[in-house]
């Protein structure tokens, strides 16, 4: 009987290892153009990356569903538009939702390629409005109250790319960036004012001066980069009732932003604001005063 | 039990109305003043507190404090009747600020400081009078001789921020009737306002720094005159050309770079009216302001042709001369080009001749370049040749 026990036990492991090198080399087989890509990045050859691109497409071409292919395409292609490598970094998060989502934010965004970046816009894009609106979203909600600085900064750019006014979902977006000028984390409410900036939406104007901007008795507390880059970011919006705060603040003798404010005026303003900048310069210069009592 | 609750309450109600408050209304002054954005004493260095209310009929009112101003300190003048009183006042002004100013029966008012305000200040006084100062004391320096008569002490305290306005007024109004405010102006958000109305430019920006250039206000009239020479790109006016015109002569004018900038503007505004006063600036003690003139000479081009030839027939001076042969060749018309060539002969100075030299290479007509190459031909000094023979191969 234990002979038995010992006899199928070892037909099972042999079993087991025969499915296991089957699956290795299976994997191997089918991935041939993707490995041989690989591989040439990895070496020392001449135009490595254009001869990885080509594997890689060929790797696409017999595996279309191929998600690493695709995002290898996306990423190495520097003959391609950005469209094309946005549709090829689409591609390979919508055949890997799980793991491309996160490396196109965490990892792609990184990179010091402004073309790959811009790729990589298209593509969080895409994928935000191709059903992932709520994985997207929440991914990059997650990414901007990160602790990591480049996290935050990157999830704040793709945040604005997503709420473009134009392009994108400024609806869904912007309330949810106007919820991050509370965060707790300056680093996040700085990217959230950035971001809301570069969307240009009149509705963040009264929250990004009543949240950052006011010092009041309640708040008496705001790092001044992230009020400078407030005022900047009502300047983008560029609204009138972005003027009209701008222009309350210059008027505010004790802020310290009022030369922030008036930089900013004189780029978008018109004639409408020289009266008051001519009030400012006919206010009293230093001076001693005598009060009776 | 009952007490202590009720003490408790007090204690937190105090503390809330004490703590963060933003705003405090002065009634014995007369207005109320307000807690600077935080941001201000770490980026501009500035301090105090900034009045947002004057209130009608009131002490400040009527000594013509305004909404807006920025008080950062505030001074007691005390009158001094014997010693005690005198000594008094001086250690109080010394303990806060390390330094009093006495008010002397001749009129004058000395400035007392010490290092430290634990140092002695070195005086022994008779009643209100001096009576010695020790020699090496911080007093010996002050201008204080025995003998001088004390009237009064002014005490000067800083206010940093609203609770020492609470503090330190409050206190100063209990014994004295009159307080005097320092008041400080961020003078970037001025000049901040001139760079936005040269920016934003129109009839309205230009009068309003036209204003600021017939001015005395010296830290605002050059960047006025920066701002003017930015927006003149879109804009003109008789009265900006003949206010330019104006400042660009070094009788009204005394500061350089505004007289450059003047000449710029005029370069961008090219009216021919100006070509006399800009022949004149040619003449101008610095050389940023004869250079800029004859960029505008240069620019308003042909009408500026006689009157620059007939300034090369006259003027002797090198540096005049040497302007007037690059705005010639900047020029560049066929008159231009012969009266280079007639100056040429003329002219000693050997680095005018080379500018004379570059014009006409500039100019690069045949006449021109068959003038270069038979100077080349007969040029003797080798490294005016090896220019020329440059000069001669660049044209073609």
């Amino acid at each position: 009987m234990k002979g038995k026990i010992r006899e199928i036990t070892a037909i099972s492991l042999c079993f087991l290892l025969f499915v296991a090198t089957l699956a290795i080399l299976g994997c191997g087989a089918q991935n041939e153009h993707l490995a041989k890509g690989k591989e040439l990045l990895k070496s020392n050859k001449r135009r490595k990356e254009e001869r990885a691109v080509a594997e890689f497409k060929l790797a696409v071409k017999e595996e279309p569903d191929n998600a690493e292919a695709h995002y290898l395409i996306g990423y190495y292609d520097e003959n391609a538009t950005v469209q094309e490598r946005g549709e090829h970094l689409y591609l390979a998060y919508k055949n890997d939702r799980r793991k491309y989502l996160d490396v196109l934010i965490y990892e792609t965004l990184r990179v010091n390629d402004q073309d790959l970046i811009q790729a990589t816009l298209y593509a969080l894009r895409k994928a935000y409005k191709t059903g992932g609106q709520k994985e997207v979203l929440k991914k990059l909600l997650e990414a901007i109250k990160s602790k990591d600085s480049r996290d935050r900064y990157d999830a704040g750019l793709a945040l604005a790319y997503i709420g473009d006014k134009k392009d994108g979902d400024p609806d869904r977006v912007v309330p949810e960036l106007i919820k991050l000028l509370d965060h707790k984390r300056m680093g996040t409410r700085l990217n959230a004012v950035l971001a809301l900036g570069e969307i240009g939406d009149e509705r963040a104007v009264n929250p990004i001066y009543q949240k950052i901007i006011l010092i009041t008795d309640e708040k008496s507390k705001e790092s001044p980069e992230v009020r400078r880059l407030a005022v900047e970011a009502l300047g983008k919006i560029g609204t009138k009732s972005a003027i009209d705060k701008l222009v309350v603040l210059i008027q505010d003798k004790g802020s310290s932003l009022r030369v922030d404010a008036i930089e900013v005026l004189a780029k978008i303003a018109g004639q409408d604001v020289v009266p008051i900048l001519t009030q400012i310069l006919g206010e009293k210069g230093a001076r001693e005063v005598k009060v009776k009592i | 039990m009952r007490r202590i609750l009720a003490i408790s309450v007090l204690v937190m109600l105090v503390a809330l109305m004490g703590c963060g408050q933003h705003r405090y209304r002065d009634k014995k002054i007369g207005i109320e003043v307000q807690s600077l954005d935080p941001d201000l004493r770490g980026r501009w260095g500035v301090e105090g507190v900034v009045v947002t209310k004057v209130f009608p009929d009131s002490p400040a009112q009527k000594a013509g404090l305004e909404e807006g101003e920025m008080i950062y300190r505030v001074s007691v003048r005390r009158p001094v009747k014997g010693k005690r009183d005198l000594m008094k006042n001086i250690s109080e002004g010394i303990k806060y600020e390390r330094m009093v100013t006495l008010e002397l029966a001749d009129g004058r008012n000395i400035l007392l400081a010490v290092r430290s305000s634990r140092d002695n200040i070195g005086i022994t006084f008779d009643g209100t009078r001096v009576k010695s100062i020790d020699e090496g004391s911080p007093s010996s320096l002050s201008g204080l001789k025995p003998g001088d008569q004390i009237k009064a002490v002014i005490i000067t305290r800083t206010i940093k921020d609203l609770d020492d306005y609470k503090k330190i007024v409050g206190k100063m109004v209990k014994s004295s009737h009159e307080l005097t405010f320092s008041t400080s102006e961020l003078s970037g958000v001025k000049l901040a306002a001139v760079r936005a109305l040269g920016e934003i430019g129109g009839a309205e920006a230009v009068k309003v720094l036209l204003q600021i250039l017939e001015s005395k206000e010296e830290l605002f009239r050059e960047p006025a005159a920066k701002a003017l020479e930015r927006l003149s790109e879109r804009f003109s006016s008789p009265d900006l050309i003949s206010k330019m015109m104006r400042h660009l002569q070094i009788r009204y004018e005394p500061n350089p770079e505004i007289r450059a900038s003047c000449a710029l503007v005029l370069a961008k505004l090219k009216p021919v009216e100006a070509i006399p006063t800009l022949i004149k600036a040619l003449y101008d003690p610095v050389a940023n302001v004869r250079f800029k003139a004859g960029v505008a000479l240069a620019s308003i081009g042909t009408p500026a042709l006689d009157p620059l030839i007939e300034e090369l027939g006259k003027t002797q001076d090198p540096n005049v001369q040497d302007i007037i042969a690059s705005t010639l060749g900047e020029i560049g018309t066929g008159r231009a080009r012969d009266a280079l060539i007639s100056a040429y002969s003329q002219i000693k100075s050997s680095s005018v001749r080379l500018s004379i030299l570059n014009s006409l290479a500039k100019i690069g007509d045949e006449k021109a370049m068959n003038f270069l190459r038979g100077v080349s031909a007969t040029e003797t000094d080798p490294q005016v040749k090896v220019y020329l023979d440059t000069l001669i191969a660049k044209a073609k």
